[in-house]
């Protein structure tokens, strides 16, 4: 589905991203792991085009998408959920989510507003709220609708449960779940909250100042006890 | 006695809407662009000289309608002088530092000027009002021509058509989206760079539109270029830096603030204008119309 690099990412002259190579097969689900500062969100964006300075390739499909501006790798398949959720104030829940909709494909169109509220149903009764009257919990569940609303092949959201309640992140695992179970999405996700990783993704990353340390499923992380505490713990 | 206070509200009026006419165009491209086109008096010159040509070959009186139409003309003619504007400068612009647009824009100005000048000649020339906007209505002794009415009408409606677009229409949203947050229109699959292109080529026109409209009020000279320029500037500023509705209030507040103070102190006239902008960045440096883009 998406296969990155080795790939490497800079911001001016600081090297961020250095040698990473991850793979998505078709519908599976990823975790990218690792603290603060790291590079999570600088290869997120790599992987969109959307700032820094990127070498190496990527590959959407098994199609080249190197090169490629934002809009167009959007079209081809992927579905972004900034860290900062980027909800447009002004524009109301439901104008939000239609936002995502210009990353359709001719062959492929969006999902309709009802099918989006019935994977998530809280945003029916917000649908006329406009973007800053929000809470946290809700902008990031329509920053999630309006990346979906498009069918991409893979989402990619960075650090969803940022910020958020622990009654909100779990009812946001439930969510995203059963959204793939129904649709096969694929999807990768950076996170420091391993117990959310471990409950949407199959197997994870670990990055730990840009360089991958340690790649597998989650019983081997499991198997591996100083990991977590090396990588991971503050 | 009703003159004495209602005319100096009518002539400011009339100055107001010129502005805004003008302005619109620059108002457009820096709420989205976020470029400062200092060429915009130069291509609103080229649109008032594309109308001139025109009305001379069409010869005659000419009608309201094709008044407008030839505008319209100038405006469309202009509009393609912004497409290759954007191919050659604007697209160059966005990811550069901001000082590198303002030494391109003013080059731009040097250039049209420069085009003008080669074309028309450096000589003073000047259209006629249309006879049908040429008379004047006189409400007791309040003499108010027809021409300024007419530009004062067409001032609103060109402010009422585009607040009607950015507030109620699908592409009224989409710009003010991306005039907020370019990126994240990008992440979600809007072709950004094309839309601009789109807002340059608007813009240009509206910059073509306002010169041809305003035609009849001007003597024609390669100085048409910066004679609304410093005051359009003004209103950009102080309606909050790229907002539509904020650049319309601004151009009124100024202009009227302007036209009574030229009355009451005639030894320094257009000097008001100038004196409200300071007071009104002084009392709200974030314009009128701050935070919410177009
Ligand atoms: N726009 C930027 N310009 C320069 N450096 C940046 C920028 N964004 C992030 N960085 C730097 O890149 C490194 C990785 O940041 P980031 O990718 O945001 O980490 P993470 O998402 O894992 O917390 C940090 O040292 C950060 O300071
Ligand atoms: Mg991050």
């Amino acid at each position: 589905m998406l296969d990155v690099g080795p790939l490497d990412a800079f911001y001016g002259d600081s090297h961020i991203v250095q040698n990473v190579s991850i793979t998505i097969g078709d519908g599976e689900g990823v975790a990218i792991l690792g603290r603060n500062g790291v590079g999570k969100s600088t290869l997120f964006k790599s992987i969109m085009n959307g700032g820094p300075r990127v070498d190496g390739p990527i590959r959407l499909r098994g199609e080249d998408i190197t090169g490629l501006p934002s809009f167009a790798r959007a079209r081809r398949g992927l579905g972004f959920v900034p860290e900062d959720r980027r909800i447009y104030p002004h524009l109301t829940v439901a104008e939000n989510i239609a936002m995502g909709g210009h990353a359709a494909r001719a062959d492929r169109p969006p999902y309709t507003l009802e099918d989006i509220f019935g994977f998530f149903p809280l945003l029916r009764d917000l649908q006329t709220r406009r973007g800053f009257e929000l809470s946290g919990g809700q902008q990031q569940l329509l920053a999630i609708a309006r990346a979906i609303y498009g069918r991409p092949d893979c989402l990619l959201l960075d650090e969803p449960t940022e910020g958020l309640a622990p009654v909100i992140v779990e009812d946001l695992a439930r969510q995203i779940n059963a959204f793939r179970a129904a649709n096969g999405t694929a999807c990768l996700i950076a996170e420091q909250n391993v117990r959310f990783a471990r409950t949407c993704t199959e197997r994870l990353y670990l990055i730990d100042s840009g360089v991958i340390v340690f790649s597998g499923t989650w019983a081997e992380f499991d198997a591996q006890a100083d990991l977590q505490q090396r990588y991971l713990a503050v | 006695m009703l003159a004495e206070f209602l005319s100096p509200l009518f002539n400011g009026l009339f100055s107001a809407m010129v502005v805004f006419l003008f302005a619109t165009g620059l108002t457009l491209i820096f709420g989205i662009l976020r470029i400062l086109n200092f060429a915009h008096g130069g291509f609103f010159m080229l649109g008032a000289y594309l109308a001139f040509t025109l009305v001379r070959l069409i010869g005659g009186d000419m009608s309201i309608a094709s008044y407008l139409l030839v505008s319209i003309a100038a405006g469309i003619a202009v509009g393609f002088c912004g497409l290759v504007v954007e191919r050659l400068i604007f697209r160059r612009l966005q990811h550069v530092d901001e000082a590198y647009s303002l030494i391109a824009t003013y080059a731009l100005l040097l250039i049209s000027e420069g085009a003008v000048k080669a074309i028309w000649g450096v000589s003073f020339h000047s259209a006629t009002t249309p006879s049908a906007l040429g008379s004047a209505v006189v409400v007791g002794d309040l003499v108010m021509p027809v021409f300024a009415i007419f530009i004062i009408a067409l001032g609103v409606l060109c402010y009422a058509v585009l607040e009607w677009i950015l507030q109620h229409t699908a592409v009224g949203k989409l710009m003010k989206s991306l005039a907020s947050d370019p990126w994240m229109a990008g992440m979600l699959g809007i072709n950004v760079p094309r839309f601009y292109a789109w807002i340059v080529v608007i813009g240009f026109f509206l910059a073509g539109l306002a010169g041809g409209l305003l035609l009849p009020n001007q003597t024609l000279s390669p100085n048409l270029a910066s004679v609304f320029v410093v005051q359009a500037f003004g209103v950009l500023i102080v309606g909050g830096m790229g907002n539509i509705r904020g650049a319309f209030l601004a151009s009124i507040l100024l202009c009227v603030i302007d036209s009574y103070g030229s009355i009451v102190f005639s030894q320094v006239p257009g000097i008001f204008f100038y004196v409200a902008m300071a007071v009104m960045l002084l009392a709200r440096p974030q314009g009128l119309i701050a935070g919410a883009r177009l």
